[in-house]
């Protein structure tokens, strides 16, 4: 499976499909951001234009005693089996939204770490038909 | 790691099978053309994942949250000086001080001070008006903060959410280098804020814990510029912040803790894991000098 690393710039995604690209920001911002209230955004604005087969994925820093929402959207031409995982630095999977009609997470970190999000877009869609991307976003909220 | 250990795993079943067969000569050939293979598929994968690995750094609100619930409170004079913005004429040091200034401006916006929050985003406007990326900083979100003054979590939450949008803007119409070293500028700037806030006499163990946390994101945000490493500016301040990682680095983990989920009683999944790590006063004030050097070069 093709894997593209979603960056806090996502300067090539966004130089190679700059239409895309605005069509992906608006979706996040007027689809996604809503859903993470009452969660504070932290500010990065993690959009990117899939196809189907194609996965993403984010690192980032999670503070301990704070409280988290992962919230993961996906444009409705993708399905509805895409899904995240949340995987630590050594590798261990300790949660997944696959087979799960809610795409968020809230938890709260023990102890300060680093974990990987990634993001799935299954590859569902029949071979005879045209493969179509969607725009997935994944964002972060907290709360004290 | 994973796809390490895969090799590592297949490495040794492909010996175990080796040891086997008997057939020392052929299997050594084997053994050996694949051992070469996988090394160099190894290789491979680790260099694809390099060129394919970006990390997200918490923004400075996130941050500035963090400070002001460990219960301190901070001085306007920790902040880079509204006087020095005239001094910022070079590229570098306007994207540097644009990011300083942000985290300048996440501090009070979440500290209530109103004056200060427009005051600092008249600062950031101008340095964006002066690397053309001004549309990050419309004229709405001046508008709404001046109509917010008056209600504090409206102001946190307009400038969260221009935090956001600038961001975004600076991912599609800033260059890699001038993105990065704003990121850059923001987040040394975050950490010479919690330095400084910190009591010699009376430390808070949050604030002292936050500082440590730090560590995480050094490594994140050096592994971000090394993307635009060639550009002479960007490998400087990698320079710089590899120092304050070695620093970091003297940090001895006490006590690892197993991953693990538990469910408290308000239903809330905790996600268990990671390490800890004890930062004395020793270290710590090793990294806040290092902090303060880095700070003082890029503020000028």
């Amino acid at each position: 499976m093709k894997r593209i690393v979603l960056s806090a710039s996502f300067i090539i995604a966004t130089a190679c499909f700059s239409n895309l690209g605005a069509q992906c920001k608006t979706y996040t911002k007027k689809e996604c951001m809503p859903l993470l209230k009452p969660y504070i955004h932290n500010g990065q604005m993690n959009n990117i234009t899939l196809f189907p087969g194609e996965d993403a994925s984010l690192v980032q820093t999670f503070y301990s005693g704070q409280n988290y929402r992962i919230q993961l959207c996906a444009q409705e031409n993708l399905g509805d089996s895409v899904y995240f995982k949340v995987i630590t630095a050594d590798g261990q999977l300790v949660y997944s939204t696959q087979n799960d009609d809610i795409l968020s997470w809230d938890f709260n970190i023990a102890n300060t770490q680093n974990l990987k999000i990634t993001v799935v877009v299954p590859n569902l869609v029949p071979v005879a038909e045209i493969e179509q991307n969607g725009c997935v976003a994944i964002l972060v909220g907290f709360i004290d | 790691m994973t796809i390490k250990t895969s090799i590592l795993a297949a490495l040794s079943i492909t010996f175990l099978f080796s040891c086997s067969s008997g057939e020392n000569n052929s299997t050594d050939s084997i053994q050996k053309r694949t051992d070469q293979e996988i090394a160099e598929e190894l290789n491979q994968e680790e260099q694809n994942e390099a060129q394919k690995m970006f990390y997200a750094l918490p923004s400075p609100f996130e941050i500035s949250s963090l400070m002001k619930a460990s219960g301190v409170e901070f001085e306007d004079g920790i902040l880079n000086s509204i006087d020095n913005l005239s001094n910022y004429e070079t590229k570098t040091s306007k994207a540097l001080n644009l990011g300083i200034y942000g985290a300048d401006v996440s501090i009070t916006s979440i500290y209530d001070k109103t004056q200060h929050t427009m005051l600092y985003l008249s600062c950031i406007k101008k340095l964006a008006d002066d690397l053309g990326i001004s549309s990050a900083f419309n004229g709405e979100t001046m508008t709404r903060l001046e109509a917010s003054k008056e209600r504090k979590d409206s102001l946190q939450n307009i400038v969260a959410e221009a935090y956001g949008m600038a961001n975004n803007y600076l991912k599609s119409n800033a260059s890699a280098s001038t993105s990065s070293l704003i990121l850059a500028g923001g987040w040394i700037e975050g950490v010479h804020i919690a330095a400084s806030m910190v009591d010699p006499k009376k430390p808070n163990d949050d604030l002292i814990e936050l500082i440590a946390d730090q560590r995480f994101s050094v490594e994140n945000l050096i592994s971000l510029l090394e993307l635009n490493k060639e550009e002479a500016d960007i490998a400087s301040i990698v320079s710089d912040l590899k120092e304050l990682k070695a620093i970091y680095d003297e940090l001895e983990d006490t006590d690892g803790h197993e991953v693990s989920t538990t469910t408290n009683e308000s239903g809330t999944m905790i996600l268990g894991g990671g390490s800890d790590v004890t930062l004395d006063a020793e270290l710590l004030a090793k990294i806040t000098a290092k902090v303060n050097e880095i700070r003082t070069k890029y503020v000028g």
